[in-house]
């Protein structure tokens, strides 16, 4: 349920359903230059303003440079973590505005490219087994592009989520205009029967699951330190006996993406409760990777490791 | 097995699946299983626990969401499903 630490740190005067809805306008209305431009101006008084959100990412790429350089001479790094939250948050703004374009009604599909990386046979074979999988994915990138990536695939994709402060607005109108379903959990205990019939059916639903938003989660070994992660994935995929799979989508130009399928990860043992906690611990590893290869579109303001 | 051992089944498997630190006894036949105050205050991942188990142990299928809405009420209405859908017992 959204009563957390974490939905009360991710409310911010930008993320409002009016702010999100006129920033969307805009940049579907205007040229994209114009758009970008805006964007910029707009995350730089974000970033000057926002000084809870900027110190979450500063203790976030704090402790992954503390534990992916650790040679690094403390001046050194508080240098690069200040640029590199400067530029995250800027990235984020880029975020926003491919976003906005997604859910907007310009032509789509000739402005976003989307290099597939990884093994996406596995995930054919998967489907071609009648059964469906979890692909878990964290705030790393453009996750939606990564939706909209597996669409375009072919891959029958539901993503399932919480509702967000505004962020659900936009969510919506990409997914459909991508075919890509959606499920609300929230505090609706039956959208769990809708999960196990999208699986036996073979779809794939797609979670972030970075962020632990309720109770359930676990602490597993993160950039060095205990993180929490939440259960509910690894639960789900154990009693419907499918594999995760965790994917991200990533971008270093503008527009041109990579959606990355990364190898499944079975959650099977004896012991139901160390058969999660296992896999738990691959996931936040198959994280880490990608978010030491792209920190600078890591964007989780929430500071990581405070809840452990 | 006469409807008492099916509650009392029922009941444990209820407690094994949430994980519920009470005795599978102290829950009421009519308490709902979802209210916080009055009921047990279960979640959507303790339904998924639920309704595989309630397949494994009893071999029927919950499946659709019409369904487990009036399923998943109670213990009453978990037994009574199991009665009309020829559970294996």
């Amino acid at each position: 349920m959204n009563d957390g630490a974490l939905w009360e740190h991710s409310r911010h005067w930008l993320n409002i359903r009016p702010v999100y809805a006129f920033g969307e306008w805009v940049l579907d209305s205007m040229p994209l230059f114009v758009g970008y431009g805006i964007t910029w101006g707009v995350t730089e008084m974000a970033y000057h303003f926002s000084p809870d959100q900027r110190a979450g990412l500063e203790a976030n790429v704090r402790q992954v440079l503390v534990h992916t350089q650790p040679m690094l001479g403390e001046p050194e790094r508080e240098r690069q973590v200040k640029k590199l939250v400067y530029k995250i948050f800027h990235n984020r703004g880029t975020w926003f505005a491919d976003l906005s374009v997604m859910a907007g009604r310009r032509q789509v599909s000739g402005l976003f490219e989307f290099k597939k990386t990884g093994d996406w046979s596995a995930l054919q074979k998967q489907l071609q087994s009648g059964r469906g999988a979890i692909v878990a994915s964290a705030h790393l990138g453009n996750w939606h592009g990564g939706g909209v990536a597996m669409a375009r695939a072919g891959v029958p994709v539901r993503v399932v989520m919480y509702k967000n402060h505004a962020g659900d607005v936009m969510d919506t109108k990409v997914a459909k205009r991508a075919n890509v379903r959606q499920t609300y959990i929230n505090s609706d205990p039956m959208a769990m029967m809708e999960i196990v019939r999208a699986l036996r059916s073979g779809e794939v639903l797609a979670m972030l699951v970075d962020k632990p938003w309720d109770s359930r989660s676990m602490a597993v070994p993160f950039f060095g330190k205990p993180s929490h992660f939440p259960v509910g994935p690894v639960r789900v995929a154990r009693l419907a006996g499918v594999p995760i799979f965790p994917a991200f989508c990533v971008w270093k130009k503008t527009r041109e993406y990579e959606a990355i399928l990364c190898d499944p990860i079975e959650v099977r043992g004896k012991d139901p409760e160390e058969a999660e906690r296992e896999a738990l611990v691959q996931i936040a590893r198959v994280i880490e990777k990608q978010v030491a290869s792209n920190l600078a579109v890591w964007f989780n303001f929430t500071p990581v490791w405070s809840t452990s | 097995m006469n409807d008492a051992e099916l509650r009392d089944r029922v009941k444990a498997m209820i407690v094994q699946c949430a994980r519920l630190k009470i005795q599978p006894s102290e829950i009421k036949d009519d308490a709902p299983l979802f209210d916080k105050e009055k009921g047990l205050g279960l979640d959507s991942i303790d339904v998924l626990e639920i309704v595989v188990n309630i397949e494994k142990t009893f071999g029927v299928q919950i499946p659709d969401r019409e369904t487990g809405e009036k399923v998943l009420q109670s213990v009453n209405t978990i037994v009574e499903h199991l009665k009309s859908s020829g559970a294996k017992t």
